[in-house]
């Protein structure tokens, strides 16, 4: 997530669970840390008894709630209002740790004049095109020193705009050169980044946050107290997050604000302290590592891109090799990896094969892939472990778009929607073209490999049984597929077929049975990651090891070092103690557990304190030492200073605890990584019943990725027709989209039937009953669910006029299994956020009524859409802008949200619901469009 | 409508009774934890499996114990023309005692798993006290018939013959007492409310009523096969008797078990018990049988039909009366307050 | 051999319900069936002879003071009483008290009469249809003769089930008592040595819970059947002794009126 990589270097989660176990509070806010994260979350009870707080902010009284010492209600998609009054309450009170922010962030770094804030521009940042309808970010900038170092003008500026940098880490900017930013340690200059942020944050007061947020100002500023009495030298505090942050079109800025606070408090990269992201999937950190996204390359290397100009190895290596900070090594990462690609064939003087790999010609993240789907632009697809049939926003439409595919191959453990898409309900099979094959696949426990958890922990687990059948694991499927077309291709003398001729491509098995059903070597694409000499094939032992010259070979840099020698798997280590464990299997980078961990001791290398040592500086030894691996250079001495014009980590001081960043520090003033904006700012969700109190003008996002086609519409905002907030979540009983638990009767009974949650108050109001069929509607389509009646629901108290009714709804069913339900995707819209295009499931509105649905429930996301409103990204006018005169100005007169909707139906067209509700066809009808 | 829908002009504080809350989630607590006193009513005990098997069970095997009792009281102290109760109260003990087996073994489902509760003897079981009552019953009910068939002629010779006869009839006559008592031990040693709350009484009750229905049964008989009026009068005495006990007992059963005794003695339930074992079963039978108590003189030749009557009232009586203990005990079961809010 | 059992703490359960699941797997006992209570999120509802474990929901959301509100998670489970109602009244002699102290109904031995169902006082023990024999929480038996903690323990993620000698189990049990009281909450343990303990004995399987036992639906003062014979039996012999004498005397009386 760019929001931690902004700031701290990288994106994964600073720490590691069992840490929270020596930390004095933990907020839990945007994860339902009891329900989906059980096991992890042991280590929460233990922090509670050993005396730690442990405070809940969410929209719904959760399981995880109810361990908390304190529940705090908080509406649906306001959180950088909340965070962002923490952060004013912190610095109006001067609370912040000085010696920390001074030493460890960018406080005292001074900011370009031409950089202007939202509050300057009516809620947006200087340089917004809205052309494009995205950001420049050329304002967003340091004042550099006249002197010190080549400065090399690089053309990267905005490169992160185009094509949201879902890398873990910052986008660099070399442009700077080694020319350092100027300082003012005193922190008395206007422009210096503290008092930016301050500024920034001023109308965050505890009024506009429960104004804004729904939560009581009382509990609030106690809240406020609470995290000030838990930071600084003697305590810590940590902030445990998920999905509550990031879907949301702000979801990187809701998690930049958390990681600002932390810095703020000198938290990060200290025991008991700092940014704790519970990722998903058991191996979703993995997928990101191994890069699963189309813009990354393993180890988060930037895939290569045309829109930024990327079509030689000079201007790709131009664009992200830093000359100062970590990512001066980047050449060494990216040859190495190509070395491993395309081993003889990548040779200097072909740029390391640089010809073979892929460019990036666009935007090809999920929601844009599938809208160009269903227009009939893609030919075929491996469906490989995803469901999207149920898991994907707007799934009618991905349903649908499913139907415009000449093949589909899925591989799954059962038949899921996705895979029967073609039967669901409505759907004559007659009319649906794709030819689908389904592939059985081999279940974890019937292959071996590696889980990267939440924690950058690489954990191997052994193959326990043969997979039934034809069951085969996705290796298998995958190294097979290549080994034929290899075996195709194999007489050709076409250029172009080379990629796939001079593939390394040698996992065969040596064990015969495994062989014979044509499953891989899982180890020896471990070395191969691993990296090794090209010379002896004997292992690399660090990446530090690593070359540019092509005489080393790394699959992917940041694993190198978890299989050191042949027999050596590091990730089967299983030798645990009460804390850090650093036995217990490996974690990425190098086996660190707790990231940045320089900072948990002084400047001068001392710990902060006895009660808080963590690593520290061994004068005697003259090198870091501790209770973990230092995330550090080992013998760079707390006294050593860079020297003007020096590159690499040369470049850092001995102080310098975040060493992936450029300068070494925290950077509260994002000069890139992010594409909205340098600050985290409050905006309401793409669809909302509630005005924007802090920016009237300025309702949502405006570099927000969205949509606006008649298959997915928009609800205007405050559209009266949708007066309700809708979010979706997870319940501890299930496992997403259902595939791996309502196929199993010990897990469908616990959770048998798709519900929502309402509270007992709207129940009232619209003479629902616990128990009673209800149908839950959008423009994009209607589902049936059971009410759930429950007090765990609260109605929010939004500015001095509105109530605001939250509803809940699990994501978790579906047309196939033994236990069956609507699916919760059919509601929300596709839209997504600038960064890293996630969707915004957890805000969205929605109407709700008494009874069950209509046959036809999948609205209007059938309808082919014209060449001409096929439109992709972007938008020529200022998304969410709201026209002067029709938005409140004072506090007491709030607009009636009817106004807010007209300002804003006034320069939607396509948006307005009415514009886009079309009754329901009949299904015949319907089928002829697809 | 829709601007109240709209959620702009809609207040919350104060604008929802709890009771509207609780009523829209179905839920006497509101879901706010209002006086919670179970967890959302689900009942804290499980019932017993028992339907009309066991009911039958209890009424044939009380009945038929108590006829054997009479059978051999009349034996022992009775005159010359008892003879005619000593020969049915013999043979309907034997032909009880197997109904009763054949009907335990129905609910059970298998004979060996009857055969099954042999394994061991505990006394601590009411269960097995009462298998063991019902074995010897049936036994010493054999022993009494074929002494009776002997007599009758209908067998050449008693094989026990040898065995000391005043013995014999006091065997049958305790088992017989141990067959009519373990009953309402068994229902009194549970942990069902309405049942334990009846400990006092419950075991009493059967007692009682059995031999109500054991006199009732033989006046029938006797009167189909032609008993001398002395004999139908004694039974009439003793059944009256009986009932009047029971129905004083069931008075004071119902106000010493107070809330949980609503099970039985409260609604439908309690109506049936109080028209049919109560009214039926003792009253109409009294007010039928008292005249020829009363009259000095024994009627040498019963009056048939009355007595048929009164049998049939008396017998239905003790029928409703187990049904409804039993049933009693279902319901008790599912009622978490009869046991949460009234421990004993 | 020292009594084995579980400390169940109420204030440490997320109600993942990993406990009920895994009771399931390990035992293969079959699915309750699939339809929505509308009881917060406890759809199995209570414990039966499928369901061994079983996790209650109890929600007390305050609208007047929120910080009030609790949601409170109780793992149930067969409490293996000191003196149990189930095995006292077993005619067969199936329900046996273990070598780690627990009680054990052998299925080869129970021929379902269905006696100990009404006898115990916390509606645990029931007879399965399908097996026709009573079936409850073994706690493990056949896992603690291999040396294996409890299924359910085993899977707790929070250890809010704690397993082990009952003795210790009470020790740490009292520590946790002390320690929640000490942060000004409520807590008290049931089945220790409380009034439910004055017929049932001390419960091998006992619970942390924050809240009257009610709540969790554990009654407070739990009976013992059997406690209830010898009146019973008093009576009912009473009766018959009382109607053989009247049965003697009017024979007898009539012979002298002749
Ligand atoms: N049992 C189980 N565990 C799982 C999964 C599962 O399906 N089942 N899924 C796994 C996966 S893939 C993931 S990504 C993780 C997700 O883990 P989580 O993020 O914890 O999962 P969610 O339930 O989607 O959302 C968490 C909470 O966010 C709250 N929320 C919604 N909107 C907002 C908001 O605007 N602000 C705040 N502060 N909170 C909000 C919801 O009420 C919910 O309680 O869980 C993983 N673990
Ligand atoms: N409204 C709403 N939508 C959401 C979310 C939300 O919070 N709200 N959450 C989002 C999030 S965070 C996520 S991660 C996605 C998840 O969305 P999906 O990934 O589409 O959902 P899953 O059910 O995890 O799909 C995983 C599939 O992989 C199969 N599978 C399991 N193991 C294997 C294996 O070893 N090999 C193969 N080939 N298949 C396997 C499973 O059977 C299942 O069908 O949903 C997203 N959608
Ligand atoms: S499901 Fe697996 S990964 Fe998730 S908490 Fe449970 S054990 Fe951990
Ligand atoms: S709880 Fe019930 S089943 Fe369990 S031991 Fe006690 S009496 Fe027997
Ligand atoms: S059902 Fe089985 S265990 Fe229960 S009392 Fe009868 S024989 Fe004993
Ligand atoms: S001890 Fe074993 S049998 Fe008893 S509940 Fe736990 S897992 Fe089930
Ligand atoms: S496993 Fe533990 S935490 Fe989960 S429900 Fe059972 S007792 Fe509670
Ligand atoms: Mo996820």
């Amino acid at each position: 997530m760019p929001g931690l990589g902004t700031l701290y270097g990288r994106g994964g989660a600073t720490t590691f669970l069992m840490d929270l176990e020596h930390s004095d509070l933990i907020l839990i806010q945007g994860s339902n840390f009891a329900e989906n994260h059980p096991v992890g979350f042991r280590f929460v009870t233990k922090a509670k008894e050993r005396g730690a707080k442990v405070i809940h902010i969410d929209p719904r009284f959760t399981r995880t709630s109810a361990l908390a010492d304190e529940y705090i209600p908080i509406r649906s998609g306001t959180d950088i209002a909340f965070t962002g009054g923490i952060i004013n309450y912190v610095l109006q009170n001067e609370a912040y740790f000085k010696e920390y922010v001074v030493a460890y962030t960018n406080a005292a770094y001074i900011v370009d004049e031409r950089f202007a804030d939202t509050d300057d521009l009516d809620g947006i940042f200087s340089g917004f095109n809205a052309e494009k309808g995205t950001y420049d970010p050329a304002t967003w900038k340091y004042e550099l020193e006249e002197s010190g170092g080549e400065s090399s003008q690089a053309a990267g500026s905005a490169k992160d705009a185009v094509n949201g940098g879902t890398s873990a880490t910052t986008g660099s900017h070399p442009e700077h050169g080694t020319k350092r930013p100027k300082k003012d340690e005193t922190l008395q200059h206007p422009r210096c980044a503290i008092n930016l942020l301050k500024k920034h944050f001023t109308r965050y007061t505890p009024e506009m946050v429960e104004r804004i947020t729904g939560a009581p100002k009382e509990q609030f500023i106690e809240l406020c107290k609470l995290v000030v009495a838990n930071s600084g030298r003697e305590r810590t505090m940590v902030y445990c997050y998920a999905m509550g942050w990031a879907q949301h079109t702000v979801g990187v800025q809701n998690i930049r604000a958390a990681a600002t606070l932390q810095a703020l408090l000198g938290n990060t990269g200290r025991p008991g302290g700092g940014i704790m992201a519970l990722r998903g999937h058991a191996s979703i950190q993995g997928s990101t590592d191994i890069a699963t996204l189309y813009d990354l390359l393993p180890g988060y290397i930037k895939a290569p891109s045309l829109e930024r100009g990327e079509d030689t190895f000079e201007k790709w290596k131009k664009n992200w090799a830093n000359p100062t900070g970590w990512w001066a090594n980047w050449p060494k990462y990216a040859v190495s990896q190509l070395k491993a690609w395309y081993g003889e064939a990548a040779r200097a003087d072909n740029d390391w094969a640089y010809d073979y790999l892929p460019k990036n010609t666009g935007d090809h993240s999920h929601q844009p892939m599938f809208f160009t789907m269903k227009d009939g632009g893609i030919e075929g697809m491996i469906l490989w472990g995803q469901n999207p049939a149920v898991g994907g926003q707007n799934a009618a439409l991905q349903r649908a778009a499913l139907g415009q595919l000449k093949w589909m191959v899925c591989q799954d453990l059962f038949e899921t929607e996705s895979a029967a898409f073609w039967k669901r309900e409505g759907v004559d099979p007659a009319t649906i073209g794709t030819e689908v094959f389904f592939m059985p696949a081999a279940a974890i426990a019937e292959k071996a490999g590696t889980l990267t958890n939440t924690m950058r922990l690489v954990q191997f687990h052994e193959k326990a049984v043969d997979s039934p059948g034809d069951a085969r694991s996705d290796l298998s499927l995958a190294y097979n597929l290549g080994k034929r077309l290899k075996a195709l291709y194999a007489d050709s003398q076409l250029a172009t077929d080379r990629p796939i001729l001079d593939m390394t491509w040698n996992y065969d098995s040596d064990d015969a049975h495994e062989r014979a059903r044509g499953e891989p070597d899982v180890e020896k694409i471990m070395r191969e990651i691993n990296g090794y000499v090209v010379e002896t094939g004997e292992q690399v032992k660090t990446f530090v090891d690593l070359k540019d010259d092509g005489s080393t070979a790394a699959g992917a840099w940041i694993y190198t070092g978890y299989f050191p020698a042949k027999d050596q798997n590091l990730t089967r280590r299983r030798k645990g103690d009460d804390w850090v464990s650093l036995e217990w299997a490996w974690a990425w980078p190098a086996n660190r557990r707790n990231l940045y961990n320089r900072a948990s001791a002084d400047p001068d290398g001392k710990p902060w304190s006895e009660r808080k040592k963590y690593i520290w500086w061994d004068e005697e030894a003259k090198k870091w030492t501790g209770l973990d691996v230092p995330d550090f250079p080992v013998a760079k001495a707390p006294t050593f200073r860079a020297q003007p014009g020096a590159k690499g980590m040369d470049a850092h001081d001995g102080t310098a605890p975040f060493i992936i960043q450029e300068y070494g520090v925290a950077e509260f003033f994002g000069v890139q990584g992010t594409v909205d904006g340098p600050f985290p700012t409050h905006y309401e969700p793409r669809e909302s019943p509630v005005p924007n109190f802090l920016y009237p003008h300025q309702q949502y996002n405006p570099v927000l990725k969205e949509w606006r086609r008649r298959d997915n519409p928009y609800h205007a905002i405050g559209d009266p027709k949708y007066p309700y907030v809708l979010s979706t979540y997870r319940l501890t009983e299930h496992h997403l989209t259902g595939a791996m638990t309502r196929w199993n009767s010990w897990l469908a009974e616990l959770q048998p039937e798709a519900f929502c949650e309402i509270s007992p108050e709207l129940a009232v109001e619209l003479g629902i009953r616990n128990g009673d069929w209800v149908t839950i509607s959008t423009a994009r389509g209607e589902v049936e669910a059971k009410a759930l009646v429950t007090g765990r629901i609260t109605p929010f108290k939004i500015g001095p006029k509105q109530w605001v009714h939250q509803i809940g709804m699990p994501i978790h069913y579906g047309y196939q299994g033994l236990v069956t339900g609507d699916a919760a995707n059919v509601l929300p819209p596709l839209v997504a956020d600038p960064n890293v295009s996630i969707h915004e499931a957890k805000a969205f509105t929605c109407d709700l009524r008494l009874g069950r649905r209509g046959p036809a429930h999948e609205g209007p996301t059938w309808l082919p859409v014209p060449a001409s409103e096929q439109r992709p990204l972007g938008r020529p006018d200022r998304g969410g802008r709201v026209e002067a005169g029709t938005a409140h100005t004072t506090d007491d007169d709030i607009v009636p949200a009817g106004v807010v909707m007209a300002g804003a139906q006034r320069e939607h067209q396509l948006e307005s619901s009415e514009h886009l509700s079309i009754d329901p066809e009949p299904a015949g009808d319907r089928e002829a469009n697809t | 409508m829709s601007s109240e829908r709209h959620g702009t002009t809609y207040e919350a504080a104060g604008q929802f009774s709890p009771d509207a809350v609780a009523a829209s989630m179905q839920r006497n607590d509101g879901g706010f934890g209002r006086n919670q006193d179970t967890y959302f009513d689900h009942p804290v005990l499980r019932k017993a499996h028992w339907r009309w098997e066991i009911v039958a069970y209890f009424f044939i095997g009380g009945a038929s114990a108590a006829s054997a009792a009479l059978a051999s009281i009349a034996d022992l102290f009775g005159d010359p023309d008892d003879e005619a109760l000593v020969r049915t109260g013999r043979y309907v003990a034997l032909a009880g005692s197997a109904v009763s087996s054949a009907l335990l073994i129905k609910d059970l489902g298998r004979p060996e798993r009857f055969l099954n509760m042999l394994r061991i003897v505990k006394l601590k079981s009411p269960m097995s006290v009462g298998v063991y009552a019902l074995v010897t019953f049936a036994t010493t009910s054999g022993f009494a018939a074929m002494e009776q068939a002997r007599a009758d002629g209908v067998i050449p010779f008693d094989p026990f013959g040898w065995f000391p006869r005043r013995l014999r009839v006091a065997a049958h006559m305790v088992s017989a007492a141990l067959m009519i008592c373990y009953t309402g031990v068994l229902l009194s040693a549970t942990a069902i409310p309405v049942w334990y709350r009846g400990r006092r009484h419950l075991p009493a009750i059967f007692v009682l009523s059995a031999s109500g229905a054991g006199c009732a049964l033989q006046n029938a008989l006797l009167a189909l096969t032609g008993g001398s009026g002395r004999t139908a009068k004694k039974l009439e005495t003793i059944e009256v008797i009986a009932g009047l006990a029971e129905a004083v007992l069931l008075w004071d059963y119902e106000r010493v078990a107070g809330e949980p005794g609503k099970a039985l003695f409260g609604g439908a339930r309690g109506r049936k018990l109080k028209t049919y074992a109560v009214g039926v079963g003792i009253a109409i039978p009294a007010l039928l049988s008292l005249p020829s108590i009363l009259s000095g003189k024994a009627h040498p030749k019963p009056k048939r039909l009355r007595t048929l009557l009164t049998a049939a009232c008396a017998l239905a009586g003790g029928y409703v009366l187990r049904e409804c203990v039993v049933y009693a005990g279902r319901d008790s079961a599912d009622d978490p307050r009869a046991y949460l809010r009234h421990p004993e | 051999m020292q009594d084995m059992g579980f400390f169940t703490d109420v204030t440490l359960c997320i109600g993942c319900k990993a406990c009920e699941v895994a009771c399931k797997q390990w035992n293969q006992l079959p699915a309750d069936g699939f339809a929505l209570s509308g009881d917060s999120y406890d759809n199995t509802g209570r414990l039966s002879s499928t369901t061994w474990r079983h996790v209650a929901f109890v929600e007390q959301m305050d609208r007047e003071t929120p910080a009030a509100s609790r949601w409170m998670m109780m793992s149930d489970v067969c409490k293996h009483c000191t003196n149990a109602g189930c095995f006292e009244a077993c005619p067969t002699g199936a329900i046996v008290r273990n070598e780690f102290g627990d009680v054990y109904v052998q299925p080869d031995v129970c021929n379902g009469c269905g006696y100990c169902v009404p006898s115990c006082p916390f509606g645990v023990v029931a007879v399965q249809q399908k097996s026709g024999v009573a079936q409850k929480c073994t706690l493990c038996y056949d896992r603690q003769k291999d040396g294996l903690e409890p299924a359910c323990a085993k899977s707790c993620p929070t250890d809010s089930i704690t397993f082990g000698p009952v003795a210790e189990l009470k020790a740490k049990a009292e520590a946790r008592v002390e320690t929640l009281r000490a942060q000004g909450k409520e807590a008290r343990l049931y089945g220790v040595d409380g009034e439910e303990t004055r017929d049932v004995g001390p419960l091998n399987a006992f619970f942390l819970i924050p809240d009257r036992p009610e709540v969790f639906n554990l009654p407070s003062k739990p009976v013992l059947p059997s406690k209830f014979q010898p009146e019973a039996y008093a009576v009912g012999l009473l009766a018959a002794m009382t109607m053989t004498v009247v049965g003697i005397s009017v024979f007898r009386g009539f012979r002298e009126s002749a």
